[in-house]
């Protein structure tokens, strides 16, 4: 334990040199924090957008369909595409009788075209029970209120649509629409809310939601009928496992691939976390370019330590000091170096994200499209134990070719040049 | 002790090729105190290496207490120079950032079967010998040449090596801390049987020495045999 006086001491007297080592290291350390916690923040605010708004955690659907008719205005919604009241309810049975736990509403996924005083548009609108409030989750209201379950002839709308049509809460709108069977319909809907998908906005997605009752009378869809039946689990790392089991649960009821499709939320969310994982690459890769600046630093570093140090390493060879004897006392140097700036660094980094996840970081445009307007950091205590591992394991590799190299000179060589 | 046969060393400088030792011849008996002379670039410092097993001959043999050296392993090498040899060098060469304690102590952390109350008393009773016990916390920079090179004594001897070498022990001295110095290293030679070695050119240094070796362009003139 003694040894390792001398890289201790060696860090201590050299200070200037551990400082510039440190300060790195430091910058990194905190850096890799705020940005893991905000990656992992934005993707898991972003997921919880799209399973809250659209997908569930896992999305049931007539075979016919595609996962980007999810996010599609022109989806041509034909008979192929509809589960009739019998897969419904069979599904509902089946998912039940899995778990209990797990939360299943049918839906009804639609175009029409819809007419104001002022104005006409085309968009698409989902029709769902008003009990289910997971759509408030990332359905913000600006003004009015949400779906009340009494109430059929609602419609909440989004800020575009609303500025498209020119109404406010309480104007009434014109939904016109050919049923399934090729009938035209039209009904008269209470605008009651207009509001905006906090993150999803930027993705030219936009949506109305009505009452599941006026959605079916505006498709066309009899009694029990629906587009797709949506679930919310509770436990969503058991996500593609529980997805597993109900579809072989629905095989034996045959209700197999042919008839329904099953998808996760990170099937039908892809286009959208591609996005996502464009922006954490580019995060990344300024990490990683950050972290080779740190490797050049620390092997540059130990060279020099090593050319400065040559007569140090001979006596010490001289004495009977093995070579990764040697290399040990080098890399303790650089690690202990490492280690404490690094613990500064996660504990700052820790400190700042915590702060943050108790007081939001109001967001303007174009932020807002990937952290919505209030940001509060998800803390994780583990991302401080995962950056101190990334750092050291980092280090460790940056340093020990140079050290080996240093070390392994032959001793007559090093003694000779006093 | 040590027994030297026919032992040559060539060195490349660039495109120069340098016959450094030329077929020594060398035996050193126990507990002997022997200087090797001879003017600079006669072959001192590469054959002190070369028993030091710091350095491999290019041909010839070197026994250092029953064990040839020629086609040992860099880990069996430096086991050697831990256990059997003890260096003093011209320039002291001790740990600039370590005190007078922990620099006679260094050997003795990788030495096996030492411990914690062994190698104290060990350094201390060392320390002593060289006569700074007073210095113990100071670092190198804090002391004279003539301090630094008793440390550097004190650490040679930590290990109770059966050889010590030193390479100009007294050159970087002035002259009277030179003869103190080597005076040191004498009475140490006949307190605890260990075989010294050290080279010099200079000639009241020599006077202390039991054999004097004269070494010339890489050959022994003569004191080859005891």
């Amino acid at each position: 334990m003694r040894l390792f006086l001398l890289p201790l001491k060696n860090a201590y007297i050299g200070w200037r040199r551990s400082l510039t080592l440190g300060t790195f290291i430091f910058i990194v350390s905190i850096l890799l924090v705020i940005f893991n916690m905000f990656i992992m923040t934005v993707k898991s605010n972003m997921q919880n957008a799209i399973i809250n708004s659209l997908t569930g955690d896992i999305q049931l659907r007539s075979a016919g369909t595609e996962e980007k008719d999810m996010f599609s205005t022109s989806g041509n919604w034909g008979k192929a595409s509809i589960l009739d009241n019998e897969q419904v309810n069979t599904i509902k049975n089946t998912v039940n009788r899995f778990d209990k736990r797990i939360v299943i509403y049918d839906r009804i996924r639609y175009n029409a075209f819809f007419e104001s005083d002022k104005a006409k548009d085309a968009f698409m609108f989902i029709g769902m029970d008003p009990k289910n409030d997971q759509y408030k989750k990332a359905f913000k209201l600006e003004e009015g209120r949400y779906l009340e379950p009494g109430n059929l002839n609602e419609i909440v709308l989004s800020k575009t649509q609303a500025k498209s049509l020119d109404v406010k809460p309480g104007d009434n709108i014109k939904a016109y629409s050919k049923t399934i069977n090729g009938d035209m319909v039209s009904k008269t809907l209470k605008v009651v809310g207009i509001g905006d998908f906090e993150l999803l906005s930027s993705f030219s997605f936009s949506v109305a939601y009505v009452h599941v009752e006026s959605a079916r009378e505006l498709a066309g869809l009899r009694s029990g009928e629906a587009t797709d039946v949506i679930t919310y689990i509770p436990d969503k790392g058991k996500t593609d496992e529980i997805a597993g089991e109900i579809a072989s649960s629905l095989d034996k009821v045959k209700l197999d691939k042919s008839k329904v499709k099953l998808t996760t939320w990170k099937d039908m969310g892809g286009f959208v976390m591609g996005l996502i994982t464009l922006i954490t690459m580019m995060f990344y890769c300024f990490i990683i370019i950050l972290m080779i600046i740190v490797a050049i630093l620390i092997i540059n570093l130990i060279f020099m330590i090593g050319m400065e140090r040559r007569q140090e390493m001979g006596t010490l060879r001289a004495i009977g000091f093995g070579v990764f004897r040697i290399v040990t006392i080098f890399m303790s140097e650089i690690i202990f170096i490492a280690l404490s700036f690094s613990i500064l660094g996660v504990l700052a980094g820790a400190g700042i994200t915590l702060y943050f996840s108790q007081n939001p970081i109001l967001a303007s445009p174009p932020w807002d499209f990937a952290m919505g307007k209030r940001f509060f950091f998800n803390f994780d205590y583990w991302q401080i134990i995962y950056v101190l591992g990334i750092v050291m394991v980092f280090t460790f590799i940056a340093s020990y070719y140079p050290s080996y190299k240093a070390a392994s000179l032959k001793p007559v060589d090093t003694l000779k040049e006093e | 002790m040590i027994h030297i046969h026919q032992v040559k060393k060539d060195y490349c400088i660039g495109k120069a090729f340098v016959h450094a030792l030329r077929g020594i011849n060398l035996d050193i008996g126990k507990g002997e105190f022997l200087t090797i002379a001879g003017p600079s670039g006669s072959g001192k410092s590469t054959l002190l290496n070369l028993i030091g097993c710091l350095d491999y001959p290019s041909s010839g043999e070197i026994v250092i207490n029953d064990v040839s050296i020629g086609g040992l392993r860099d880990r069996e090498m430096n086991n050697i120079r831990l256990n059997t040899i003890g260096f003093i060098f011209q320039s002291f060469n001790l740990i600039p950032v370590l005190n007078v304690f922990e620099n006679v102590e260094l050997p003795l952390l990788i030495m096996k079967g030492v411990s914690a109350g062994e190698r104290k008393k060990r350094v201390d009773y060392f320390i002593e010998a060289v006569g700074l016990s007073k210095q113990v916390k100071q670092k190198p920079s804090e002391l004279s040449g003539g301090q630094r090179q008793r440390v550097a004594v004190a650490r040679a001897l930590a290990t109770k090596p059966k050889i010590v070498l030193a390479d100009e022990p007294t050159a970087n001295l002035d002259s009277k801390t030179g003869i103190e110095i080597i005076e040191l290293m004498h009475e140490i030679s006949r307190r605890e049987s260990t075989t010294f070695v050290f080279s010099t050119h200079d000639p009241k240094v020599m006077q202390r020495a039991d054999r004097v070796v004269r070494i010339e362009d890489g050959l022994i003139k003569n004191g080859g045999e005891i």
